[in-house]
């Protein structure tokens, strides 16, 4: 064994383009396995180079150029050039004896796809598959890539965890942000102990100067940067739900081998990304440190210090071709811009007209006019709510649904509306909003204590957004009734009586529509009920209801043919009149 | 020694044209009973039973929407066309009025729970 190990540092230090094959092909005194030489060379070469004092020196300049060449040529999809600075390609390519004259393999050799395939198929652990709906971040599942707690990466080729540089100017970083996906900006430089790796026959051992680079890789863009769990997380012992950020730069460790061509290769210097798996639990090359990830290192955007790029991201989300994807952009922005009063806004905005959209889909009852959609839907939900709420009681997720339900969209909403309401107090049509989605959660205290709050708040001169906050109330009372079944309960009366209290005030027909049809359908609930009075107020509505834009017949129909009214009715001839006009 | 008998007896509730199918059925105390209810009709319905359930542990399945209380089960909402199926194990005898709760849904049956002759109390 010492044999071994002295004859190769004597001929690793005599000088550039010695052989090394002679050293092992010697006959040995002591007969050991071939394996367990190789083994054996492979980790005390470098230390025993190091020992010798040859260790190189370090020109900055020349790393980074390979560096950024290599990383560039990744994040690009250049499969050829990565391949040619990748050391581990290669060796794979000095396998297979593909260098000829000195010279690369031609740019359609199937060798670039082997060594890109291994690199995407590693890449591919931190693209997040998992869907969660409306909480998704763009470019969403499949794409997405998210570094998660930086824990080492698992390399299925090599059966090891890894935190290999190129993970963080992978493709998937770059596919969405082409032409700046990231910069690269030295750090820290130093040299390493020489890493060894099994000739090309495997007949003996090579070694080749190391050094190392460590750079700090910024990303220039927080709507297409990647993503991790956010500052500390990452020591969190338990798999509670984290918290998410942009990742902003992260330190990374790049590992340069050089002096190559000395060795038969046809470039100098060429980066380690993703060692390959040696005997007995080490690496090909050998190396003391193979870089990566610097533990730690991570910053992230914001909060709200990415002012142009939330702007960015809302115009991103206003144009995107689906709901999903607009909603997805906002999760993003949000993550960099959480109190953004302007991205609220427009989540809100998107994700109630989401819910109002899907309303439209389910009923089938077209609508014109935009106002009278809205509050025509609005209704549609306040009755499923009440009823058999079975369209809010599915996620996407858990329902196996392939696009957003009523219920992802309604629990996604309710914390935007919240964090908007406690960053302007003052849209009160945002507070309306967010009273309904209490309502249409069934969470009944909310649903009952955010109207009354708001009465409160609303000048008495703004009549109409006082009407519209006693509905909201109204809808509470009669909806908890609806639900509980406690008929005894006084909220039904108050209910029928908030409602009155709207209608005497508003002027606007929708409105009174609203709100006659609102003390109507509380009376399904009153014991005992009075069908002639519900008839005189089902045909107020109606009046105020033919008085709106846009609409119909057939939508005042509708109005009838819910759980609650259908059944009182269609068996109770005191309607017929009201039924005949359908 | 005569046994409770541990195998569910089956008994099937249809709702058709805003009707319980029977609207009357019997089944016997400790003898565990699976309720198939079926709304065969385009409307929800409601199963809400009256004291049968009370403070009885039940299992529901199906795709309709039960509720529960402090006192236990309380009512299942059936979509159209669907189907709950409640397991349960009867422990008092006596008639026991059920019933749909919808607005105007005049809906009602009763399923008398006889005794058990055979089982030692």
């Amino acid at each position: 064994m010492s044999t071994v190990r002295r004859q190769l540092i004597v001929k690793d230090t005599s000088g550039h383009g010695a052989d090394f094959i002679p050293v092992l092909n010697r006959p040995s005194e002591i007969d050991l396995p071939k394996w367990l030489i190789i083994l054996c060379a492979f980790l005390l070469l470098p230390t025993t180079i190091v020992w010798s004092g040859e260790t190189g020196s370090v020109n900055q300049e020349e790393l980074l150029t390979t560096i950024r060449e290599y990383a560039h040529a990744v994040g690009k999809g250049d499969r050829v050039t990565a391949g040619q600075r990748d050391f581990v390609c290669l060796l794979k390519m000095a396998k297979q004896q593909l260098f000829v004259d000195g010279n690369f393999p031609d740019a359609l050799s199937p060798i670039y796809e082997w060594c890109a395939q291994r690199r995407t198929e590693a890449h591919g652990r931190v693209l997040n598959q998992k869907d969660q709906g409306l909480d998704n971040i763009w470019p969403g599942p499949g794409m997405l890539v998210d570094f998660g707690d930086f824990q080492r990466f698992y390399i299925a080729e090599t059966s090891s965890k890894q935190l290999a540089p190129s993970f963080f100017v992978m493709h998937d970083i770059a596919r969405h942000e082409p032409d700046h996906p990231f910069s690269i900006d030295p750090v820290e430089s130093g040299t390493l102990p020489h890493a060894s790796f099994p000739s090309a026959d495997e007949s003996t051992v090579h070694a080749a100067p190391t050094t190392f680079l460590t750079t700090m890789v910024s990303y220039p863009n927080p709507l297409t940067a990647p993503i991790s769990n956010g500052p500390g997380a990452q020591d969190w012992a338990v798999p509670y739900k984290k918290v998410q950020r942009v990742i902003q730069s992260v330190k990374v460790k790049w590992v340069v081998l050089s002096d190559l061509k000395r060795l038969g290769f046809p470039i100098d210097r060429a980066v380690l990304d993703l060692p390959l798996a040696g005997p007995h639990g080490t690496t090909i090359p050998f190396v003391v440190d193979a870089g990566g990830y610097v533990p730690h290192s991570a910053e992230w955007f914001g909060p709200d210090d990415q002012t142009q790029a939330a702007q960015a991201g809302i115009q991103q989300a206003q144009a995107a071709s689906t709901s999903l994807d607009a909603l997805m952009q906002l999760n993003r922005v949000l993550m960099f811009a959480p109190t953004n009063q302007q991205v609220l806004s427009v989540f809100a905005d998107q994700l109630y007209q989401g819910l109002m959209n899907y309303g439209s889909r389910l009923n089938s009852i077209p609508i014109g006019d935009a106002r009278l959609a809205q509050r025509f839907n609005e209704l549609y939900w306040t009755v499923k709510s009440q009823t058999d709420r079975f369209d809010l009681a599915l996620g996407m997720v858990t329902g196996g649904k392939a696009e957003p339900t009523p219920a992802d969209y309604l629990y996604r909403m309710i914390p935007v509306m919240e964090a908007l309401a406690s960053l302007e107090p003052g849209d009160f049509q945002n507070r309306i909003h967010l009273a309904s989605t209490y309502r249409w959660t069934n969470d009944q205290m909310a649903a009952l204590s955010a109207p009354q709050e708001l009465l409160t708040e609303v000048p008495a001169e703004q009549e109409e957004v006082r009407a519209e906050v006693l509905l909201e109330l109204a809808w509470a009372r009669i909806g908890k009734v609806a639900w509980n079944r406690h008929f005894d309960d006084p909220d039904i009366r108050k209910g029928y009586d908030t409602a009155k209290r709207a209608f005497d005030l508003t002027k606007d027909p929708l409105n009174k529509f609203t709100a006659a049809y609102a003390m109507a359908y509380s009376l399904a609930f009153h014991v005992p009920r009075d069908n002639q009075a519900m008839l005189d107020l089902l045909q107020q509505a109606k009046d105020w209801f033919e008085k709106i834009p846009g609409a119909s017949p057939q939508s005042w129909a509708y109005m009838l043919e819910n759980d609650t009214l259908k059944g009182i009715v269609e068996t109770d001839p005191t309607f017929k009149s009201l039924l005949a006009a359908r | 020694m005569p046994t409770p008998n541990l195998e569910a007896l089956e008994v099937t509730i249809n709702i058709r044209s805003r009707e319980f199918r029977p609207d009357s059925l019997t089944v016997t105390v400790g003898q565990k009973t699976r309720l198939v209810l079926k709304n065969l009709d385009t409307e929800l319905h409601a199963f809400v039973p009256v004291g049968l359930l009370a403070d009885s542990h039940v299992a529901v399945s199906g795709n309709g929407a039960p509720q529960f209380a402090k006192e236990g089960f309380v009512r299942v909402l059936l979509p159209t066309r669907g189907q709950t199926e409640i397991e349960f194990t009867p422990a008092r005898p006596g008639t026991y009025p059920y019933f749909c709760d919808l607005p105007g849904h005049v809906m009602r049956g009763t399923i008398v729970v006889r005794e058990n002759s055979g089982m030692v109390q």
